[in-house]
């Protein structure tokens, strides 16, 4: 019955993406009925979906093992939060999520979007509708959800151990509302492309879509790294994995097109990149979704795979990437403004910006499709090393250090006003004498290059905190009592979020530089009741204790922290044994420590010793604490058009 | 500054900055590639790089020795090889599945750094599946 119910919903959506297609090309005959028809063809793709998203996570509650993909990936005991958000956590599931995803973000634009030319509306739901049933039939075709199976079993396989956690709630429909958020300002970008005249300040229509898309990735890769951090047992908290560059590429494209988009709303320069940003960022996603679900790469993150799959993806992609650069490039807009620039200006910092990242996503994507396209040349099978991803970011991540505290204070044009240059000046002066500060007290008189980073970092912060307080130095009151919200709120938003977003970046350097640099770690068997040194904290292993959980029991090993002879905390890693499979994953300890990490992970257990693995983390907590402060700064920037609070 | 002096310094600058990225790409590429055998292709191996094994750990093969390091077996069904390692294995190791060690060859022995096993949603222990598939 599900089953039944669920294929005619996924057909019924498809006929509503081809009437939406049609009626979108009827505008020039009978605009009117053209949108009013695209329109309601376009809600009820969305309302259908929706519908069946429910049907397939109502099928995954009531355990109904006829619909196959249940079976494989559901069983009666698992726990209820799994059994909703397990649907996305496998391929068949977390497809329709995306098609939802899609549907979702042309319904906003046609409820919420009533501003928006109609002409431009009918076309931004053709090129959305086209994606969406591009990707149902792929759905109906190669990945079904609802397939039927008689006889019925009696019970299912199970979600992976893995992501029996609470990662598999907030990670994958975070990055998915990242990843098609790019869909929508790619259908703009099209819809733009496909007038013949020039449209002014069009920019505005997508400002939301991009800060929406960029925020919601930028969390999802976050809690990403910070979910593979605390469970893949060994404290890493990025590995140029195939499957994070993936997610990195429309971040860094996505990140591009926001400064493009600062510039062309501000004086309608850059048009041509804030087109060709929209489309990449696009394409990245979709090359994302295909490297991650055709089986091509080995990874902890990637589906299992069918080879047909793969194929049908690529040739998607590839029909959108090609269509949409074919119009990019046959598209000129006589009416940009060509003329020259001044080097030192916001307009061509942006421009440089734009040079660095897409220099960036060059070098990810080789590193990543490297091996890829070696094994299908010479049967060679390779891994590119992370030393390769660091030593190519490392030096672009410099320049960039450099350009974010500068080019926001650089005016659009005209010379730079003196107080900037006395602003700048003063942070130099300031950073680096903290930077000798922590030279000396850290290093002593060897040099680490480390210092350097987390100086670039800490300037960063600096001019980002001096640009967003009060024009007059004199009257900043140095008592915390007089900080006000209000005051806050009389800052102008732009400025406020682009500042806090640096900041946040800057923060992630400094977190980086100090958890890599300074970071220590030691392997070793512990026997019951011994203790071991590391840094500044003692650990000594107290004994083995259990706890039953809902479909599992722990192996919990207790161990007591002291610092100086003072106890803080108690950590718990454990051993967790899945029950019905047997399975058995490692959970860490982690104790917070200020910003600091202490990371505990237990390899062997046996009668009276255990092998731990003990790592100290100095200020890693601030590479999360910057992530999520940036996306903090893009909420902030889309608070300003919809007023949330 | 005429337009068309610009034009060019802009093109000399990009040319210059495309060059350096290609010349760090290359230069990173090649000393970070690791190479992956399978035992029994790891005879043609000369010297000392960095290289990742693959294959199946031979039953009964896991041994632990005296300093607390381990060793065992990785076969293709055609070669083997004998690897050692100190450190906590993945909860995922297990005799008669895949794996991967990356490291470095010493003789006949491979020393390694890293131990990968994985699955997929699909992974199902061979015990379980027919247990199930029984009832």
């Amino acid at each position: 019955m599900i089953a039944f119910i669920g294929n005619l919903l996924l057909w019924a959506a498809i006929i509503c993406c081809i009437l939406s297609i049609l009626y979108s090309r009827t505008y020039s005959k009978n605009p009117i009925r053209s949108i009013r028809y695209t329109s309601l063809f376009g809600v009820s793709q969305f309302l259908i979906i929706f519908f069946s998203y429910i049907l397939l996570t109502y099928a995954f509650l009531i355990s109904d093992f006829s619909i196959l993909t249940v079976w494989k990936n559901s069983e009666l005991d698992m726990p209820l939060v799994y059994k909703i958000t397990g649907v996305w956590g496998n391929h068949e599931g977390s497809m329709l999520l995306w098609v939802l995803i899609l549907c979702l973000f042309g319904f906003f634009v046609i409820v919420f979007d009533t501003k928006l030319p109609r002409n431009i509306l009918r076309n931004v739901i053709f090129v959305q509708s086209t994606i969406t049933l591009a990707f149902l039939l792929f759905i109906v075709f190669t990945s079904n959800p609802f397939i039927f199976q008689n006889p019925v079993p009696q019970d299912g396989f199970g979600l992976n151990t893995l992501l029996q956690d609470p990662g598999l709630i907030i990670h994958p429909p975070l990055l998915y509302i990242g990843y098609v958020g790019y869909s929508i300002v790619f259908s703009f970008a099209i819809a733009i492309m496909l007038e013949r005249e020039h449209i002014d300040g069009w920019g505005k229509w997508i400002e939301k879509w991009v800060y929406i898309s960029w925020g919601s990735l930028t969390a999802g890769i976050c809690i990403g790294s910070w979910w593979a951090y605390y469970e893949l047992g060994w404290g890493g908290w990025w590995f140029w994995d195939p499957v994070e560059n993936a997610s990195l590429l429309p971040w860094i494209t996505g990140t591009a097109l926001i400064h493009s988009l600062i510039h062309f709303n501000s004086n309608g320069r850059h048009q041509s990149w804030t087109l060709l940003l929209a489309i990449l960022s696009f394409s990245f996603s979709l090359l994302g979704t295909f490297l991650v679900r055709s089986g091509v790469l080995t990874s902890v993150h990637s589906f299992a795979s069918d080879p047909s799959r793969g194929l049908w993806i690529l040739i998607i992609m590839s029909i959108f990437i090609v269509c949409s650069l074919l119009l990019f490039f046959s598209y000129s807009d006589r009416k940009v403004d060509k003329s020259d620039f001044v080097i030192l200006s916001r307009g061509s910092f942006i421009q440089i910006n734009n040079y660095l990242m897409v220099t960036s996503c060059i070098v990810v994507l080789l590193g990543t499709i490297y091996p890829l396209i070696l094994d299908a040349l010479t049967g060679d099978i390779i891994t590119v090393g992370p030393q390769y991803f660091n030593l190519v970011m490392t030096p672009i991540l410099i320049l960039l250090a450099i350009l974010m505290p500068i080019g926001p204070n650089l005016p659009w044009s005209g010379r730079i006003k003196e107080f900037i240059l006395q602003k700048l000046f003063i942070s130099m002066v300031l950073t680096i004498s903290i930077l000798l500060l922590l030279q000396i007290i850290i290093e002593g008189k060897s040099l680490n290059l480390a210092i350097f980073f987390i100086g670039l970092g800490m300037w960063i912060i600096i001019v980002s905190i001096i640009d967003i307080l009060p024009k007059n130095i004199e009257n900043i009151s140095f008592s915390l009592s007089k900080i006000d919200l209000q005051d806050l709120r009389k800052i102008n938003p732009l400025r406020l979020s682009s500042r806090v977003i640096h900041a946040g970046f800057g923060l992630m350097i400094i977190g980086i530089v100090a958890a890599s640099a300074y970071a220590e770690n030691k392997d070793t068997k512990i026997n019951l009741g011994e203790e071991i040194q590391l840094n500044k904290f003692s650990i000594k292993y107290a004994g083995v204790s259990a706890e039953i959980g809902e479909n599992y029991d722990d192996l919990v090993m207790n161990f007591e922290i002291s610092k100086e002879g003072k106890e803080i905390e108690k950590m718990l890693p454990r051993k967790r044994i899945f029950r019905k499979s047997g399975d058995i994953t490692t959970e860490a300890a982690i104790n917070r420590y200020f910003f600091d990490h202490i990371f505990l992970t237990i390899g062997e257990v046996d009668e009276g010793h255990v092998f731990a693995s003990i790592s100290y983390k100095p200020l890693v907590r601030l590479i999360w604490l910057g992530g999520f402060l940036m996306v903090f700064g893009a909420v902030i920037r889309l608070n300003r058009k919809t007023k949330l609070f | 500054m005429r337009k068309n002096i610009k034009r060019v310094y802009l093109l000399l600058a990009s040319f210059l900055m495309s060059s350096i990225a290609v010349a760090l790409i290359l230069i990173a590429l090649d000393d970070n590639i690791v190479y992956f055998y399978s035992p029994s292709e790891v005879d043609q191996i000369d010297g000392n790089k960095l290289i990742r094994v693959g294959g199946l750990v031979k039953d009964n093969s896991l041994i632990r020795l005296d300093d607390d390091s381990i060793k065992f077996t990785v076969t293709d069904n055609d070669g083997e090889i004998e690897i050692f390692y100190t450190g906590i294995l993945p909860d995922l190791f297990r005799e008669g599945q895949g794996v991967i060690a990356e490291g470095r060859l010493d003789g006949n022995a491979f020393y390694a750094n890293i131990i990968m096993a994985k699955h997929d949603e699909n992974y199902m222990p061979k015990e379980v599946y027919e247990s199930i598939r029984n009832n």
